[in-house]
């Protein structure tokens, strides 16, 4: 079922062509399928900036498979250039980083995440309560953002009333000055300087007077044997915060970007509330709200898609070109709620599978299923122009009016 | 004989086959899959696993 989605070619090129620091234009952002189709079919293998590079890209769907599930030629031991210190555990290869996922995994596992079912759910209508009268609202500033963000806030145990103060070191954490991927600006540093004291402080706060959270749990937490030490608990806490507050934004953003437009599916949802499991995996499939993962470096000279690469480059395989590859699913522009199967790499795969997979699902159907129960019919209105951030997609402000049914 | 195997080698706990197939399938501890044990494995469930797996860590054999 679904029409096919307009994925109309960016206004100004008919021939999109993946540049180095494509990736960071909002308007790739806001349509990349031509960029990742014009790639997969000209350049799958990428020395995105020329030749002497070490930044390779990759775009098929086959060898970003091959790249995610061979740790070993393709590493992700220390910082790839990022100028931060290591974070646990994605900063690891196994056997190290197998330690660290079982000691984190159990923490994020779907039965623990079950419990907190009813508490989002909760949450999700106190914040639909505070717009639903106005037949409007900015569904990211007033839902997308601040939904994943309180629920993480909960799980970490870190103090709610700071939610502003969070998101927004948050955004100056993933965003920088968003001029440039490969290292961090000095924005990003100074904020990475300011989250790791916050924990530190909370950490110490912590060992003082337990709570019911995650820091708690961490700091009862043993590795070898022994407790975790202080830079180790920082780092990992600091790696879950990164990860756990922005991921679920982009993603709620993207869903209702597109479903404010494709009306059909949105009454898919709103007739079939079954299929919303279903629809949740096909538009993560579509949008990728994550685009690539964090760099693989290569650990000796050898080739992808015969293409030569050396001992230090350092691979980005393009999570949403390989889940949009024609080579391996049908109709990949379509999307289909209906489609039968598709092995896609929205939480990556290989070893860094996204711990917080369990938890980003659970909050997106929670999310759909009480959104829709509520507010049925809903579109953007006409003339919007969507502001795109880029690298985790995500729309900035995405304006959604609606018919009061309730 | 039907075979319904899970390479514990290969799974990193996506998630897919026992929340689409929790009839064959369920979770330990760290979120990794199991099977349950059955008598009668249901095929269609066993192919929706192994085909929506990404790891490709389920194999079937009816």
């Amino acid at each position: 079922m679904g029409p096919v989605s307009d994925t109309a070619e960016p206004a100004e090129s008919a021939e999109p062509i993946f540049q180095f620091d494509s990736l960071l234009q909002p308007e790739v952002s806001k349509c990349p399928w031509p960029y990742y189709k014009r790639m997969r079919d000209t350049n799958p293998v990428l020395r995105a900036g020329g030749d002497g590079s070490e930044v390779v890209f990759i775009a098929k769907h086959e060898d970003i498979d091959y790249v995610l599930h061979n740790p070993k030629l393709f590493s992700s031991n220390g910082d790839q250039g990022q100028q931060m210190a290591p974070l646990i555990p994605i900063s690891f290869d196994p056997p190290v980083h197998s330690k660290w996922r079982r000691l984190l995994d159990p923490f994020f596992s779907p039965r623990e995440m079950a419990k907190l079912e009813a508490d989002i759910t909760l949450q999700a209508n106190e914040l639909i309560d505070r717009f639903i009268d106005r037949g409007e609202c900015d569904y990211a500033d007033e839902y997308a953002v601040p939904l994943p963000c309180s629920v993480f806030l909960k799980i970490m145990g870190l103090p709610l009333e700071d939610l502003d103060a969070f998101v927004n070191l948050k955004d100056r954490l993933l965003r920088g000055t968003g001029e440039s991927f490969q290292s961090q600006d000095e924005v990003q540093k100074q904020a990475h300087e300011e989250l790791d004291a916050r924990l530190e402080a909370l950490l110490n706060e912590r060992r003082r007077q337990p709570q019911d959270d995650l820091l708690t749990q961490l700091l009862h937490s043993e590795i070898d044997g022994r407790p975790l030490t202080q830079e180790e608990l920082v780092s990992a806490s600091n790696l879950l915060f990164i990860a756990g507050l922005d991921t679920v934004t982009d993603s709620l953003t993207c869903f209702y970007s597109f479903l404010g437009i494709h009306q059909e599916h949105r009454q898919r949802i709103v007739d079939d509330p079954e299929v919303i499991p279903r629809a949740i995996e096909e538009m993560l499939r579509y949008e990728s709200p994550v685009t690539m993962v964090l760099p693989r470096q290569v650990t000796e000279e050898t080739e992808l898609g015969g293409c030569p690469l050396h001992q230090g480059d350092r691979i980005i395989p393009l999570l949403g070109s390989a889940n949009n590859d024609e080579r391996v699913i049908d109709d990949p522009e379509v999307v289909d709620f209906d489609r039968p199967s598709f092995r896609h790499y929205a939480f990556g795969a290989g070893v860094h599978r996204c711990l917080g997979s369990h938890l980003a699902r659970l909050e997106l159907r929670v999310s759909l299923r009480e959104w829709h129960r509520r507010i049925p019919e809903y579109h953007i209105p006409e003339g919007t122009e969507l502001q795109w951030a880029s690298l985790l997609r995500q729309v900035e402000h995405l304006p959604l009016v609606f018919d009061r049914v309730e | 004989m039907s075979r319904l195997e899970i390479d514990q080698e290969r799974c990193t706990g996506h998630g897919r086959c026992y929340s689409l197939a929790p009839s064959l399938f369920d979770s330990d501890e760290f979120g990794h899959a199991v099977l349950v044990p059955t008598h009668e494995i249901n095929e269609t469930d066993a192919w929706t696993a192994v085909q929506n797996c990404p790891e490709g860590a389920i194999s079937f054999e009816p």
